[in-house]
């Protein structure tokens, strides 16, 4: 049996306790809250009242009408509830759900899917894929990179970038599912091999998956086995990814039969009126403004950036991929008609692609490894980057650090204020 | 010295015991209330809680009745906000009564509880039959029970 690394342990025990601050402090209020509970409402409609229209928990929770912030809207037509969240996560908390509906009736509190155990079964699921999706990414770097390179890459991944919070105070957001999932799809894509069914399999299920939490993360597969395929094409040697395509259908269909069901279509905006504005996208809003820019809030991954160019052995063939991946998804994210994407600590939408800079921070590390002085003062550079990062995340948990719309005087205001 | 593995999974297992022992019935239920928002002042010096379409809360179990008041607004200017409201009571998920309220005075509902079981503590559901705007439900004021029918005494949802 693999023993879970020390620092992984380490990593779990650092996230729990910032978990356990961040609740008990009353500063993160309950853990289903605002996305999440869209994200989380099909598990009790499903397992408590055996409806998966919603209405049953509308008439529960909240008078028979889901609240606006909700983003559950009734159809117009049909005047079902469509929830602009997709099923995926909800799947992905149901076995921690099964647990706190079992601790719930033990205790006898009442079950109805969002009393206190039900609430931290979703906090610490997200928790816990945070820390299953660092150990898929360990097995990963450690192929190509020493133990020492992965761990510092994985560390400075955690406590350098938002990672930390969305393994914590907003553990119940999509992005921790989306980690972990792109994290083992990686793994596994890279360590498949082209006999071995169960690699098919378990890929299809994971990109399906992948779809489920987040329908954009559709790209993820595309780019990978579209590249794969083109590649593939040039030798002349066609062989399309037959086995993942058809168990990632399988997979998305009971989202297709939900849509089906509350609007008689298949394929629909689940977002209703609200999309994109690709005339007008907001990149340097996303990358580097104060007000949610990627690199302003986590600059350590600007030190991912040059090493995703320089990928070592098969991982070199991600190079375009992972390329693509990354602009379109800035792009889209960019574009949103809400590109801050509401509260949050850093730009929560490139979380889900954290997976990716992990790779080339790893590249980064690598090459300073052998280099005593530029080892030392990259080393001192990430700790002192770390620290910021954790510092600022505290000041957004208690309120120093606007949720949105950050604006530089306001960001210089508050710099290392506290409290 | 270095535990064997027999010896991790005989803590864990222990630990697991005891934890589900004092999960049973632990204290701090007494004051856990789902659906219930802040207290509000009236004007005579009693106050209340709004409920939404579904509120919970707990009473000792050694209660041999309790007294749960509850009223609602009728503004006939909101969308249904006129129409009379029918809430049930729950005992431990179990059917107990009903109360129609079709003006807007207090209605104290009694519940007869049944015998004192293995735990401390009972929990008390009350469920909408329509909400009002802003998905509120009734105001709920201080709950009284009485152990023997004669003695009322408050015990539980107390303002603060």
């Amino acid at each position: 049996m693999t023993r879970l690394p020390r620092w992984l342990a380490a990593a779990a025990i650092a996230c729990l306790a910032g978990y356990i601050y961040a609740y008990a402090s009353g500063r993160a209020g309950m853990p289903i809250r605002s996305d999440a509970f869209s994200y989380y409402v099909y598990l009790p409609a499903w397992a408590l009242y055996q409806d998966p229209s919603l209405q049953a928990v509308a008439d529960d929770c909240c008078g028979g009408e889901f609240p606006d912030w909700t983003a559950i809207i009734r159809w117009r037509f049909t005047r079902q509830w469509v929830n602009a969240h997709p099923i995926g996560e909800a799947i992905m908390i149901g076995p921690f759900f099964a647990v706190a509906h079992a601790l719930t009736r033990w205790t006898n509190l009442s079950p109805d899917g969002f009393t206190p155990y039900y609430q931290h079964a979703a906090g610490l699921a997200g928790l816990f894929y945070v820390i299953a999706g660092l150990w898929f990414l360990q097995r990963l770097l450690e192929r190509y990179f020493s133990r020492g390179v992965t761990t510092a890459t994985l560390v400075t991944l955690l406590a350098g970038t938002s990672l930390y919070h969305y393994a914590t105070f907003d553990s119940t957001w999509s992005h921790a599912f989306t980690f972990v999932l792109f994290s083992a799809f990686l793994e596994r894509f890279d360590a498949r091999r082209q006999g071995r069914i169960s690699d098919h399999v378990i890929l299809g299920l994971l990109a399906g998956f992948l779809i489920l939490v987040r329908h954009t993360n559709v790209l993820i597969p595309i780019c990978f086995y579209g590249w794969d395929l083109v590649g593939s094409a040039v030798r002349r040697k066609i062989s399309a990814p037959l086995v993942p395509a058809l168990v990632a259908t399988l997979v998305v269909l009971p989202q297709l039969w939900i849509y089906y069901r509350a609007t008689g279509h298949w394929f629909i905006s689940s977002y209703g009126a609200l999309g994109f504005t690709f005339d007008s996208p907001h990149l340097g809003g996303v990358l580097v403004s104060p007000t949610k820019g990627l690199f302003f809030y986590a600059p350590l991954l600007l030190l991912a950036v040059p090493g995703l160019f320089a990928l070592p052995g098969r991982l070199r063939a991600w190079r375009v991929p992972l390329a693509f991946l990354l602009v379109v998804n800035t792009y889209l994210i960019a574009s949103w008609w809400d590109w801050q994407f509401g509260a949050s600590y850093g730009h929560r939408g490139f979380v889900d692609l954290y997976p990716a800079f992990a790779l080339g921070l790893a590249v980064t590390f690598a090459a300073v490894a052998d280099r005593p002085p530029l080892r030392a003062a990259l080393a001192g550079a990430a700790v002192a980057l770390c620290a910021l990062s954790l510092f600022q995340m505290l000041q957004y948990w208690h309120g120093i650090l606007p949720m949105s719309d950050v604006t530089w005087a306001q960001y210089r205001e508050v710099f290392l204020r506290w409290p | 010295m270095a535990m064997t593995r027999r010896e991790w999974i005989a803590v864990f297992a222990a630990g697991l015991a005891a934890a589900l022992w004092y999960l049973r019935d632990p204290s701090w239920l007494a004051d856990q209330t789902t659906g219930l928002r802040g207290w509000e002042r009236t004007a005579d010096g009693n106050g209340h809680r709004w409920s939404g379409g579904h509120a919970s809360f707990f009473v000792p179990a050694d209660a041999h009745q309790v007294r749960i008041p509850v009223a609602t607004t009728f503004d006939a200017r909101e969308p249904g906000g006129d129409r009379p409201m029918v809430v049930a009571f729950t005992i431990d998920d179990v059917r107990a009564t009903r109360a129609l309220l079709d003006d807007t005075s207090v209605h104290e509902v009694v519940l007869q509880m049944p015998p004192p079981g293995s735990r401390r503590l009972r929990r008390i559901d009350l469920r909408t039959s329509v909400t009002r705007e802003g998905n509120r439900g009734v105001k709920v004021g201080a709950v009284s029970m009485t152990p023997d029918g004669v003695n009322w005494r408050p015990c539980c949802l107390l303002p603060r």
